[in-house]
């Protein structure tokens, strides 16, 4: 991608704010980590990757799976917190693809919970950036054909 | 006693279970609720900032009032939680905040689950002196998730390895706490977006695991551990034949239950309906 290999561990480091040379690949992460065996890159690889080969985990799908549960946060014994460093590489990816990675559709709105689609629209979508514009926000949310949907949950 | 009580999106959600008992409990418990606005959490927190204005709303309406803040929701809690510590250490974050909302928060308002708000200022032993149907030894797993126990430096609810609040809670109800090995697990929570695998698996774990311990029901705190307990378990069962039929209840609605509270708990919204396994074993 656009940046240059260094530049972007450094990047991953500043947005995150977690030192991963510090990690001493003792798996402890990715041992408790729920998600791991559905994860093409696990927890542990993550934190080195970012050392030595960042650009790979830019198209990686472990970053959205990440359920942010914290549990290889509570029990890594240098205190590194992995969730951070995957969010910080969904928001890099977010704003250089400038496109969500999960559009609302009338059939997740049915199937999940009002509390997941809240989840879904903070971790998935552009719509939190810094860079994402006000306007184009509006356009993009406020359409003909949901109006009248917001307008009838606001009611309710 | 008063108590300022921030009852988020959940009168609209799926299953109203974790909310609707609570007018009631109030009343059976002579506390008076004082309702702030029911303005968004947020219900994820990311470090981003920008997301931090739903919660930092939420703590601005309650400050209006009062001091503390009592919720039902794991949700909530987590998010108003990691917001009061993120304002506090981050200067730069809060003067962003306090720029838009024109309004300064230094996260002085003291959040609280109504499990901890029962722990700490009600007392357990006290709860089951009020407690007017005993459960009789009803074994119930206590299922209590990520977010009422991670990331601990910030939440300190309870051991986050090892706690124990929702089990002393069921036993003042006069249930068996079941202890299990997947109680602090995930259980994929708003993973159902990305990856319907993933969660079917992680809950048949969870169900799977309770069971074998011995338990009848589980007990939850969370409305996506009781989406993904509940409302998905016709699709576990398409998969694995090896779970029966798992009640999964809100702790309010527990609550309500042994308060000898006789107007609706929210039970018809659930997918297993926990009314007919109650009865049976309320009535013998
Ligand atoms: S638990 Fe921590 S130190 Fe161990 S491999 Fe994972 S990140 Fe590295
Ligand atoms: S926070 Fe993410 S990486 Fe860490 S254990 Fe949970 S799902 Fe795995």
């Amino acid at each position: 991608m656009m940046l240059a290999e260094t530049d972007l561990t450094k990047k991953i480091v500043e947005m995150s704010g977690q030192n991963v040379f510090s990690c001493n690949l003792c798996g402890k992460c990715t041992a408790g980590c729920p998600i791991s065996d559905v994860m093409d890159i696990k927890p542990h690889q993550v934190v080195r990757l970012v050392q030595v080969k960042p650009e790979v985990l830019l198209e990686s799908k472990a970053i959205w799976l990440c359920a942010c549960c914290l549990t290889c946060v509570s029990r890594c014994p240098k205190m590194i917190d992995i969730a951070k460093i995957m969010e910080a590489y969904r928001i890099l990816v977010l704003s250089l693809r400038k496109e969500d990675f999960v559009e609302y559709s009338p059939e997740l709105s049915s199937l999940l919970p009002v509390q997941a689609l809240v989840a879904v629209r903070s971790k998935y979508s552009m719509i939190h950036l810094p860079s994402y514009h006000p306007i184009i926000r509006l356009k993009k949310y406020f359409t003909r054909e949901r109006l009248p949907m917001l307008m009838r949950g606001m009611r309710t | 006693m008063k108590i300022l009580y921030y009852s988020g999106c959940l009168p609209h959600s799926k299953t109203t279970g974790l909310t609707l008992p609570m007018p009631l409990i109030a009343r059976a418990l002579g506390i008076e609720l004082v309702e702030i606005p029911n303005t968004c959490c947020g219900a994820f927190f990311t470090r981003n900032v920008i997301d931090m204005y739903g919660p930092v709303r939420v703590l601005l309406n309650a400050r209006k009032i009062g001091s503390e803040v009592v919720t039902t929701c794991a949700l909530c809690y987590n998010v108003l939680k990691q917001t009061n510590s993120t304002v506090k250490a981050d200067a730069k974050k809060r003067s962003e905040i306090s720029a838009f909302l024109n309004e300064d928060y230094s996260g002085e308002v003291k959040v609280y689950h109504f499990l901890e708000f029962i722990r700490d200022k009600i007392g357990f032993d006290k709860l089951s002196d009020l407690v007017k149907v005993n459960f009789r030894g009803l074994r119930i797993a206590p299922y209590y998730g990520c977010l009422l126990l991670r990331p601990y430096e910030e939440i300190r609810l309870d051991n986050p390895e090892n706690p124990t609040i929702f089990e002393d809670f069921l036993a003042s109800l006069g249930c068996e706490p079941i202890d299990f090995p997947y109680k602090i697990e995930c259980c994929g929570s708003y993973l159902g977006a990305v990856s319907l695998d993933a969660v079917i698996e992680h809950s048949y774990a969870i169900i799977r695991s309770a069971l074998k311990s011995g338990a009848e029901a589980i007990a939850t705190a969370c409305p996506l551990c009781h989406f993904n307990l509940d409302q998905m378990q016709g699709r576990i069962k398409e998969r694995y034949r090896d779970v029966s039929d798992t009640p999964i209840l809100y702790f309010t609605q527990l609550l309500a239950i042994s308060l000898d509270i006789k107007e609706a708990l929210g039970f018809e919204q659930h997918y297993i309906d926990p009314r007919p396994w109650l009865m049976k074993k309320l009535s013998t």
